[in-house]
């Protein structure tokens, strides 16, 4: 129990995003409501405290977020979070688009290197798709081969905290819990850019063509 | 095929354990057919002959226990892939039969009572075994997420139509209840054994379970409105951005502090316990959160203790280093810590080795002395005696066998600082 806490302890002041398919012993303890109450006590006099999305992934955040240096670290987050919103997004539409999956992905969805590899390089629009990725931070490379390129981008994202290699000879990536602190910036943006939902039909239309 | 044939095939069927069992019975009871209006001899011998009825040619013959119980199972699997029967009809068949059976009963005619019988047992199987089959799809779908659902919009449509078929269900449940089983029941023993005994408990322990399962139901419903959301967002934020729009909204403190971009620390960031000078690990953890809450910062101890932080290799506290610490490194690192806390505690000299000793025996203790050796250089201010293999102090390259450290009790430091008054 004190060395669960320790280690939980430890995660969260590293920065850790901890949900249940990074960390599950972790995630298993801060999912107790008790256990929270023992951890915000702790960071409480340093003016830290634990946060969530829906319980799928845990996080330290500021106590008192108004305060003059924790606004400045906020901002500085959500700026780094929109700089990261066109190269994240691009990937998860590639990844929907080439798994012909109509839905986003959540923490806990997987997929395999192969699975993902294979509609890229057929698929000459998923191929230029793939080209533009690579193309800018952090997904950037000079490598030439298909696989190669797709390898540095999944490596971006699992570098981001977003995905998680679950055995590496299958190369089986799964989402981790922070693509839901992802999917939640998004949304923040997404509303203050006051940008317009439009058709998804004329998307999915789009995308056929392509 | 006609009943003869039918009820010919389903002993053939027995008989050779065919899985064409359900069928025949099915296609039986969906032409209502009854067993009892068999009329050729040689049927009746082919069933006699296999205890599925008993009885003879003058009397008339009776459906076997045998033979109800396979009709009852078999029947159990045609409902159980279906739903539980509509609440009001349900009862209404229930008090037909009820008083069926009464009257059977009054009349001694002894067929029309195992008929009826017969007839009780199974309104009260098709019911507590389709509320079996439905509780099952429901925690099915609770704990796959609507597996067998292909798409997020099927299962989009499939919870929201559980979701209301069981909430619709349980209210209609509310209804059986047991003064009302009692008066159709009457005081006929087989039927109060049947309706009163034998039902409500599992009646209630079904309608239970779908009352607990209609809040989570709930929630999923709202996880998969979420994730359409999701997807519908990120399709149109690509198709913005794509088109070459800027994000560029800037939002004020307070969108921002009730935000998710409230997030203290980045992964690979710098930790603030490297500037907190505070130890979160150490059987201290109270002493350190103490210090801090009650009292004004013993200056000295709280930069010794930062210092201690910041000028080792903070394994723990720098997420920019960890990648560089191997698995060994890192429990000598942690080791030191704990040495530090140890001789903090003591109050008095401890040397590395009877402290090793101790600890991580499957480990070099010299490796762990060099550590700690190197470690504790950064800290001239701390009293530490090194011994040589040959029992003097070290001077030079010499290979030190040894190295006690004395931290003076943390109590005694504070108190100590605290007379100063800082």
């Amino acid at each position: 129990m004190i060395e669960m806490h320790k280690a939980t302890l430890t995660a969260l002041q590293q920065g850790q995003f901890v949900c249940q398919y990074t960390q599950p012993e972790l995630h298993r303890y801060l999912s107790e409501e008790a256990n929270r109450g023992r951890i915000n006590r702790d960071f409480s006099p340093f003016g830290y405290e634990v946060a969530t999305v829906a319980d799928e992934v845990y996080y330290l955040a500021y106590a008192d977020p108004s305060e003059g240096a924790s606004a400045k670290k906020i901002r500085a987050k959500f700026e780094q979070y929109r700089d990261l919103m066109n190269p994240v997004v691009s990937f998860l539409g590639l990844l929907q688009r080439a798994g012909k999956k109509t839905e986003a992905r959540n923490a806990g969805d997987r997929f395999q290197f192969s699975d993902l590899l294979e509609p890229l390089v057929n698929n000459p629009a998923h191929g230029q798709q793939l080209d533009k990725l690579i193309s800018r931070a952090p997904f950037k490379t000079t490598k030439a081969h298909p696989a190669e390129k797709l390898q540095a981008v999944l490596d971006g994202m699992v570098k981001l905290g977003f995905l998680v290699s679950l055995n590496k000879t299958q190369a089986v990536y799964v989402f981790t819990g922070k693509i839901e602190h992802f999917h939640k910036a998004l949304a923040f943006i997404f509303e203050s850019e006051e940008i317009p939902l439009g058709d998804e039909g004329d998307e999915g239309a789009q995308q056929e063509l392509l | 095929m006609t009943l003869q044939q039918a009820i010919e095939a389903l002993g053939r069927a027995l008989i050779g354990a065919s899985a064409d069992i359900p069928k025949l019975v099915e296609d039986q009871l969906g032409e209502e057919v009854q067993i009892l209006e068999l009329a050729s001899p040689k049927a009746w011998q082919f069933l006699l002959s296999h205890q599925l009825v008993s009885g003879n040619e003058d009397d008339g013959y009776v459906a076997s226990p045998l033979l109800n119980d396979i009709v009852i199972a078999l029947l159990a699997d045609q409902v159980r892939r279906k739903t539980a029967p509509d609440v009001a009809d349900w009862l209404d068949d229930l008090r037909r039969a009820a008083e069926q059976l009464r009257l059977a009963e009054r009349n001694d005619a002894q067929a029309d009572v195992v008929r009826y019988r017969g007839q009780v047992r199974q309104l009260a199987l098709s019911m507590t075994a389709g509320l079996a089959s439905e509780t099952l799809e429901l925690r099915y779908n609770l704990a796959s997420n609507f597996g067998t659902c292909a798409t997020l919009d099927e299962k989009l449509i499939e919870n929201r139509y559980l979701v209301k078929r069981t909430d619709n269900l349980v209210r209609k449940l509310a209804l059986i209840n047991n003064p009302l089983l009692l008066e159709i029941a009457g005081e006929n023993s087989f039927l109060i054994s049947q309706l009163y005994h034998r039902l409500p408990p599992k009646l209630q322990e079904c309608r239970q379970e779908m009352l607990d399962a209609i809040p989570r139901l709930e929630n999923m419903l709202f996880k998969f409105q979420e994730h359409s959301e999701q997807a519908k967002r990120l399709l149109a934020m690509e198709r913005y951005l794509n088109s070459g729009h800027l994000l560029s909204y800037e939002p004020s403190e307070e969108q921002l502090a009730d935000s998710c971009f409230n997030n203290a620390l980045g992964q690979g960031e710098s930790s603030f316990q490297a500037h907190s000078g505070v130890d979160f690990y150490g059987p201290h953890q109270e002493d350190y959160v103490g210090i801090v809450r009650s009292m004004r910062k013993p200056r000295e101890l709280f930069e010794l203790v930062s210092k201690i932080r910041d000028e080792g290799p903070v394994m723990l506290a720098r997420g920019d280093h960890e990648e560089e610490a191997t698995p060994t490194e890192s429990v000598y690192t942690t080791k030191y810590y704990d040495f530090l806390r140890h001789a903090k505690h003591i109050g008095e000299p401890v040397t590395v080795l009877d402290f090793w000793s101790a600890q991580a025996k499957n480990l070099s203790a010299n490796a762990f002395l060099y550590h700690v050796d190197t470690e504790l250089e950064h800290l001239p201010e701390l009293t530490v005696e090194r011994h040589t293999r040959s029992g003097g102090r070290r001077s030079g390259n010499t290979t030190i066998s040894n190295l006690s450290l004395h931290i003076p009790a943390l109590r005694a430091l504070q108190s100590g600082r605290g007379d100063n008054g800082h």
